[in-house]
């Protein structure tokens, strides 16, 4: 399986402009960042199986390594529930968010640099409305007003937010 | 040419034989310049042959009837002669429409959509004039999912309506949401409404007082016993942006736009007798006349199919036809009940308001306020009574209307308290005094005419799914994606009303 899926995700390194969501495994309780630098199609179908993702334990975080090979040790860890997501800078969107609907636990969200982040996005943040605590979305260009507004949904969130 | 450069390739190898080739081309072309005149035509008639083939087909099709081609200058602004489905009204509805139609074409050219809209300056027009809310909180559930596919339109609207080297759409959505305010005695209709909206898929959340309190703090919640709050989809948008956005890209599409107006229809008339005995007319549209503006000259266009869209002007445009004028128990005596009613809104500034969190609020009083820009202004309107209409024969604004909404606005909102109105303006809705909700479909008498009009304040907000629903009626026969057959004009013909059970 290791090989089919490091073959799966160079394919994947190639086209979707419009890709959903390069949204990583479930990572664990405190400190989880997830930093993705490609989009992994197939760990989105992983997301998707959500009893795979609960974990306990770790406080480091799940990322890629130089030469964009990712470990599979997040699949020692299930039944935990995220807590932390970085997805900066990655062509994450609307339909992107899909992948995160189920983790109730989100405390923070960075979504800086991502350029395809716009209005839409932030008013479907209100999933996390009582969780979330931090949301970082500086420097995603297709924000407005119109969208600040909807983060009035989100109850105890700290905004860092620049253009 | 190309054979010339084929002996010239070839020859290259053997240097005596190139020179001499080309000696020998030159030497023809120089003959054929200036000494023969057979030569020539006949060397270019066949170059060309395939743009002779080519001239002479399209000189052929403008000789057959049925092409556009005159032999008289005329008017450029006038319509075509000829036209598949003539659109009257060219609002949003309208302008939707037409690019559903072109979208929906099987072949390129398959349709040929003219657009007539009677007002180039959209002065009176009641989707500029709108303030430009979008809700799924209705208690139909057609409604709620003409809300929810119109929201999904707007939200990929580049992918839809984007034109190739112009500026994206950006239609300054606002996603604060909607918020109705339930009284006693009205708060179980807020819970009936609230499970068919979360059955159809609408993201809306109840709040108790506490809940209001906490989550608005400038409210006061003084015989508020529930709150309904859209979560998604809800806001409010630019209107003009939207209206642009469709006509652009139908017009590039290849839709032709005419300012003028539509003052009467040439039909045919069938008679049929019914099994007592009844005579009852069928007619069927043959021209649409459409008169130029400040002018007598107009054009008659042929057409197969007419959509009324003209939204508060609609019932006139069916009087043209003769619906409504028959015998008054007859089918062809029910007119088509759209009227113009005018609605006014007040844009107020308050320093102190509730500020960039403010939602559409929407009291059980009837009164609405949402915010406008970012500098402290809010515009607030109002229902009035039944007995209370204002005349609609002219857009001025009542200010003393204003006094009826203060008190509410002050009671619900304590820093509305001391505020100062800046300016108001009127609108018309195409109100159906039926039953408030949108007629769609074609007349059981007029076999060609089609109706996409009464949506009585929601046309707007419903204007992308209603455009792709009409194409579906024209060109596929049949609703496909969402089934409006609840608002056909059968229900007016039977007289059973589907009314939206609002709490206000």
């Amino acid at each position: 399986m290791r090989q089919s899926c490091r073959q799966v995700t160079l394919l994947a390194a190639a086209s979707r402009y419009w890709s959903s969501s390069p949204v990583a495994p479930p990572s664990k309780q405190s400190r989880l960042l997830l930093f993705l630098s490609q989009r992994f199609h197939d760990i989105e179908t992983l997301l998707s199986w959500s009893s795979w993702f609960k974990n306990r334990g770790q406080s480091e975080w799940f990322r890629s390594d130089r030469r964009g090979k990712f470990s599979w040790d997040f699949m020692n860890h299930q039944d935990t529930s995220i807590e932390e997501v970085d997805v900066g800078n990655t062509l994450i969107n609307y339909t992107g968010l899909e992948n995160l609907v189920k983790q109730r636990g989100l405390r923070t969200l960075s979504v800086s640099g991502c350029a395809e982040v716009d209005d839409w996005f932030l008013s479907r943040l209100y999933m996390f409305q009582d969780t979330l605590e931090e949301l970082d979305i500086s420097n995603c260009p297709r924000i407005s007003v119109g969208g600040l507004a909807a983060l009035q949904k989100l109850r105890y969130t700290d905004q860092h937010g620049r253009k | 040419m190309s054979m010339w450069k084929g002996l010239h390739m070839t020859a290259r190898a053997a240097h005596g034989i190139h020179i001499s080739s080309r000696f020998i081309h030159k030497h023809m072309r120089l003959c054929t310049r200036n000494i023969s005149t057979s030569r020539p035509v006949q060397n270019d008639f066949f170059k060309d042959l395939e743009n002779q083939f080519k001239a002479f087909r399209e000189k052929a099709a403008d000789a057959m009837p049925g092409s556009d081609w005159t032999p008289f200058e005329k008017n450029s602004s006038l319509p075509p002669e000829r036209a598949d489905i003539v659109i009257v009204g060219g609002g949003v509805v309208g302008w939707s429409i037409a690019y559903w139609l072109k979208q929906k074409e099987m072949i390129r050219d398959g349709v040929r959509v003219l657009v007539v809209e009677r007002d180039p300056t959209y002065s009176q027009a009641s989707t500029v004039l709108s303030a430009g809310g979008i809700r799924q909180q209705f208690s139909l559930p057609e409604n709620i999912h003409l809300s929810m596919a119109s929201a999904d339109f707007m939200r990929n609207i580049n992918e839809h309506l984007s034109v190739l080297n112009d500026d994206p759409v950006d239609l300054q959505f606002n996603h604060s949401g909607y918020l109705f305010l339930a009284s006693e005695k009205v708060a179980h209709i807020m819970e009936e409404n609230y499970s068919t909206q979360r059955y159809a898929g609408a993201k809306v959340s109840l709040l108790s007082p506490t809940q209001l309190k906490e989550k608005c703090p400038w409210i006061n919640t003084d015989g508020v016993v529930l709150a309904s709050y859209g979560l998604e989809n809800e806001g409010w948008f630019d209107p003009w942006m939207l209206l642009n956005a469709f006509r652009r890209k139908a017009i590039s599409m290849g839709v032709y736009q005419c300012f003028g107006e539509v003052t009467g229809f040439s039909y045919t008339t069938n008679t049929m007798t019914t099994a007592e005995g009844d005579k009852v007319d069928f007619r069927r549209i043959k021209y649409a006349n459409v008169q130029m503006p400040n002018s007598l000259e107009y054009q008659p266009v042929e057409c197969a199919i007419v959509v009324n869209a003209a939204g508060a002007l609609s019932g006139k445009v069916a009087e043209m036809m003769g619906i409504g004028l028959g015998p008054k128990d007859t089918i062809s005596g029910i007119p088509l009940p759209v009227e113009p009613r005018k609605r006014f809104i007040y844009v107020v500034h308050c320093p102190n308001g509730p500020g960039l969190d403010t939602p559409f609020l929407v009291d059980y009083s009837g009164v609405y306020f949402r915010r406008e820009g970012l500098g402290g202004n809010y515009i607030a309107g109002m229902s009035p009574e039944e007995e209370e209409e204002p005349e609609t024969n002219n857009l001025e604004v009542d200010h003393q209307f204003f006094q009826n909404i203060w008190p509410h606005l002050a009671h619900r909102v304590p820093a509305f308290e001391c505020l100062k109105v800046k300016s108001a303006w009127a609108g018309f809705y195409d109100y159906n005094t039926f039953d408030q909700n949108g007629i769609v479909g074609m007349h059981p008498l007029v076999n060609n005419m089609f109706f996409a009009t009464g949506f009585s304040g929601h046309g707007l907000q419903h204007s992308p799914a209603i455009g792709r629903a009409m194409a579906e009626l024209i060109l596929d026969g049949g609703f496909k994606t969402l089934d409006l057959s609840a608002f056909s004009f059968k229900r007016i013909m039977t007289k059973e009303p589907i009314l939206e059970r609002n709490i206000v």
